[in-house]
């Protein structure tokens, strides 16, 4: 029912959110996700929520000294958390694959990959939609600790749909195969779900090497910080210093 | 059940209440007698919210009163609708897309709708317990007690918003149980928001000891930081 006048990659995203993409007749007749219009879509969905996480930095150095720092900061986050969920998957998903291709899994090569990238335009188009949220509490917020925590709270949230997503289509997959009577392939579904968590590990490693992504006011622009430390030790200490 | 009503406005405002009760038009198919044959459009809705929520807060306001004072009932006046309006357009995305995401989007301007009538439930019953807040006041109590009157009031319209927020949704819910799920992050994400919100509006109740302005000197600061550190530092 999407209205006509819709841009095709906009029609597109509506599609795959409202789960048409991925509905039981369609994997029956041959899943279409188009890497093609998902990739750019990675990026603008992406972007638009690295842009309200780098806005923190904006409104705090805005009209002091180092107000071109706070823009630098914006720019570069807007690039890269889209970054952070394309690299995470070019690391990890060599291992998914070697690990199908070795249970003679259903999906190819490039069915998984763009099953994956379809998982990736959901969880960030739900991080997108909480970009006013983290906005508002940009502007109302001078605890660097608290917008650490609340970025954590709201990729994890986007993260949690995009994972149902992922884990719901595979389901439906495997049913739709079922009931074609195939009896050879494997589902994958306990693999992708170890996947998820390397996915997941790997995920929070990379977004701890590309940091700052929200740029602490008395920190120097700069855009990676020097390597150290781990995401773990890093949220802990970041608890502490909320209350300090 | 009859209606005696017989003077215009009184209808008009009669029908508002009961649309925005638990037997409003959404409910059920069925036109019961205590159903509301009147359905808002959503212009009317965030119309009813905004009159309603600004007469409490013009009500509010009115703690200590003196005619040099007196812009503090136009501050809360305004306060008190700001706070419930840019919540919801905050939340609304999030909303949007995680229904969508859910596979309910086309129930979604019924959900919508629901969410503005428990609104207007909210304000409505603020207006109707104003009298009350305006009695205890009245009374000569101290700033503490009437902040602790206007929580307790707000604590009683927040029931009653959720009870209507359940009746509405329970028709949409039988249709689709994931219902439940998008209503409870509804409430988590409208919740964290809100309580900032009303944070950075403060101060609802003028203190009398403080001079009349409309937000106080620190407004940019956060709510859960301040609560946790106050927690922390007992």
């Amino acid at each position: 029912m999407s209205a006509p006048s819709m841009p095709s990659w906009l029609a597109n995203l509506d599609d795959l959110l409202r789960g048409k993409r991925t509905a039981r007749d369609q994997i029956a007749s041959g899943l279409v996700l188009p890497w093609t219009v998902y990739v750019p879509l990675v990026f603008l969905l992406g972007g638009i929520y690295g842009a309200c996480a780098g806005a923190f930095s904006l409104v705090r150095t805005m009209g002091g000294p180092h107000a071109a720092d706070g823009i630098k900061q914006l720019l570069a986050s807007t690039v890269k958390l889209p970054a952070l969920f394309l690299l995470t998957l070019v690391v990890t998903f060599p291992s998914l694959y070697v690990f199908n291709a070795l249970v003679g899994a259903r999906l190819g090569f490039r069915a998984t990959l763009e099953l994956l990238l379809a998982s990736l335009v959901v969880t960030l188009a739900v991080a997108a939609s909480l970009g006013p949220i983290l906005v508002f509490f940009t502007l109302s917020t001078e605890s660097y600790a608290f917008m650490v925590m609340l970025n954590v709270a709201l990729l994890g949230i986007a993260g949690v749909v995009g994972l149902v997503f992922l884990l719901k289509t595979l389901r439906k997959i495997a049913d739709a195969a079922a009931m074609l009577g195939e009896v050879e392939g494997a589902s994958g579904d306990a693999i992708f779900r170890v996947w998820v968590i390397i996915y997941g590990l790997v995920g929070v490693q990379m977004a701890w090497i590309l940091r700052p992504f929200i740029g602490h006011p008395l920190a120097p622009f700069g855009l990676i910080r020097d390597r150290q430390g781990s995401f773990f030790a890093g949220v802990l200490e970041n608890l502490q210093r909320l209350v300090n | 059940m009859t209606r005696s009503t017989s003077i215009p406005v009184l209808v008009r405002i009669d029908a508002r209440l009961r649309a925005v009760g638990i037997h409003g038009p959404d409910l059920s198919t069925s036109l019961s007698a205590r159903s509301s044959s009147v359905t808002l459009s959503l212009r009317d809705l965030l119309m009813l919210i905004v009159a309603a929520g600004a007469a409490y807060g013009a009500c509010m306001g009115t703690f200590a009163y003196e005619p040099s004072r007196s812009l503090l009932m136009l501050f809360s006046a305004i306060k008190i609708p700001v706070l419930i309006v840019t919540t919801t357009v905050l939340c609304l995305p999030a909303f949007f897309v995680l229904n969508t995401a859910a596979g309910l989007r086309d129930d979604f301007s019924r959900a919508m709708r629901a969410v503005l009538s428990s609104q207007g439930a909210f304000t409505v019953t603020l207006a109707g317990l104003a009298p009350v807040v305006m009695f205890i006041y009245a009374t000569g109590v101290n700033h503490r007690y009437a902040l602790l009157t206007n929580g307790t009031v707000f604590l009683m319209a927040s029931v009653v918003a959720q009870v209507v927020l359940w009746a509405r949704y329970r028709v949409l819910i039988a249709k689709n149980p994931t219902h439940v799920a998008m209503l409870g992050c509804w409430m988590v994400l409208y919740g964290f928001v809100a309580v900032q919100m009303a944070w950075m509006l403060r101060p609802f109740v003028g203190d009398p000891a403080q001079s009349v302005s409309f937000l106080r000197d620190d407004p940019f600061t956060n709510a859960y930081v301040a609560v946790l550190k106050l927690v922390l530092q007992n």
